[in-house]
C-alpha cells in the first residue's frame, strides 16, 4: 500500500507543479489524491490487511514529510539548514498546504498558522488511520457478536 | 510470500529509477525545450541550480550601505546576492514606513513585517518607486500590511488570495491599485519587477567589496 501511495503522490507532485497557476486545478488534484488514498485504505480494511502491516504502510508513507517536519522545527530555533528544510518541506506538502491555506490565516507568534498546521499533518494522518482503524474493528466486532 | 514482496520491491525500484532518469534528463535538456512555457523553462533553471546548490542565492558577508532616510512608503526594494537560481534579483520587498518592510520570503513564518534594516545584508539593493502619486504608492504600503500573516507558497497563483511570495505580493498590491508592474502569468520574479517600465530606480547600495555576478 506504501508503494502505491508514494507512487500516486508522486504523481500528483508533479501534476501539481505542473499546474501552477490554476490553483483550482491544483485543489482538484489534490482532492482526487485524498479520495483515492481513502480509498486504497478502506480496501485494505476490507481485504483484513492486519492494522499493523497497514499503520506501518502509513508511517512508511509520510516518513519523508515527517523528516522534513522535524528539520525544518530544528531549523527555526538553529538556522543550521537555513531555508532549504522549509523550501523541501513547503514543497512536499505543497498538495497538502493547498488545502490548508483555506484556513482563516493567522500569525502563532513567530509562525505562520498554515507552516504549524502542516507541521501537524504526519501526526494527524498516523492518528487517523489508528483511530479509523480501530473504528473498523470495534464495529465489525459489533455485527460478528 | 518473499517472492511477492521482492517482487513489490523491485517494481518500486524501478518506478523510482524511472523518476530519477526523467528528472536526470530535464535537467540535462536544453534550454531551448522549455522555452515556449514560461513556468517550464524557470522549473527547469531552478533545478539546475538546485543540482549545484542554489536557489536564494549566498550572502558573501559584507553589508551594502542602504540609508533607510531615502525610503517612501510604497517603494519596492530588489535585493541580490550571488547564485540565484531564479535570476539576478533574489528577493524583492515593499516598504511600509516607520523603518518597516512588508516580506513573504519564508514558509516558517509567512508574510510577515521585518525591519529594513534586515535588507543590509545583501550584496547589492535597489529601490524602485512606483511612477504614481504619493497617495497611491501608500495605499499600496497599507494594502501590503493586510497581507500579513498569509502563508508563504512560492507555487501559488497570482490569482490565489490565500498565499503570497515576494514578487507576487509587490505585484498584487500594486495591481489593487491600477497598476500592472508587468503581465500576469504564472511566476512573477523580482527580476520583472526590476524590469517594469512602472518603477524608476531612486536609489542603489551595494557592498563595499561588491564585484558584480
Amino acid at each position: 500500500m506504501a508503494g502505491r501511495l508514494y507512487r500516486t503522490y508522486l504523481i500528483l507532485l508533479i501534476a501539481s507543479l505542473l499546474a501552477i497557476g490554476h490553483v483550482h486545478t491544483q485543489q482538484t488534484l489534490s482532492g482526487f489524491w485524498f479520495i483515492s488514498a481513502c480509498s486504497m485504505w478502506f480496501a485494505g480494511q476490507r481485504m483484513g490487511i492486519p492494522l499493523r502491516q497497514s499503520v506501518a504502510s502509513a508511517i512508511w508513507f509520510i516518513l519523508p514529510g515527517m523528516t522534513l517536519t522535524v528539520l525544518s522545527v530544528m531549523s527555526a530555533f538553529t538556522e543550521c539548514f537555513g531555508q532549504w528544510a522549509n523550501g523541501f518541506m513547503e514543497f512536499w506538502f505543497h498538495p497538502f498546504v493547498l488545502l490548508l491555506e483555506l484556513l482563516p490565516f493567522r500569525r502563532l507568534g513567530a509562525f505562520s498558522e498554515v507552516y504549524l498546521a502542516t507541521c501537524v499533518v504526519p501526526f494527524v494522518i498516523i492518528l487517523c488511520s489508528v483511530l479509523s482503524w480501530t473504528l473498523a474493528r470495534m464495529l465489525r466486532g459489533e455485527e460478528s457478536a | 510470500m518473499i517472492g511477492r514482496g521482492r517482487n513489490k520491491f523491485t517494481r518500486d525500484a524501478g518506478y523510482f529509477a524511472l523518476l530519477l532518469i526523467g528528472c536526470t534528463v530535464v535537467i540535462l535538456a536544453p534550454e531551448r525545450v522549455f522555452q515556449r512555457t514560461p513556468s517550464l523553462s524557470l522549473v527547469h533553471a531552478m533545478a539546475r541550480e538546485l543540482v549545484r546548490g542554489h536557489l536564494n542565492g549566498a550572502y558573501q558577508g559584507h553589508p551594502n550601505s542602504m540609508n533607510a532616510s531615502l525610503l517612501e512608503p510604497g517603494d519596492v526594494i530588489v535585493c541580490h546576492n550571488p547564485g540565484g537560481g531564479y535570476g539576478y534579483w533574489t528577493h524583492a520587498v515593499v516598504y511600509v514606513g516607520r523603518g518597516q518592510v512588508v516580506d513573504a520570503n519564508d514558509f516558517a513564518r509567512g508574510t510577515e513585517v521585518r525591519n529594513v534594516e534586515n535588507y543590509r545584508f545583501y550584496d547589492r539593493v535597489v529601490v524602485l518607486r512606483a511612477v504614481a502619486p504619493a497617495s497611491v504608492r501608500l495605499r499600496a504600503a497599507e494594502s501590503a500590511l493586510q497581507e500579513v500573516g498569509k502563508a508563504y507558497d512560492p507555487f501559488s497563483a497570482l490569482s490565489d488570495l490565500h498565499s503570497e511570495y515576494c514578487s507576487k505580493l509587490i505585484w498584487r498590491v500594486y495591481d489593487e491599485q491600477g497598476i500592472r508592474l508587468c503581465s500576469e502569468k504564472s511566476w512573477v520574479l523580482p527580476d520583472d519587477l526590476a524590469s517594469s517600465t512602472q518603477l524608476r530606480q531612486v536609489a542603489c547600495w551595494q557592498a563595499t567589496t561588491w564585484r558584480g555576478r
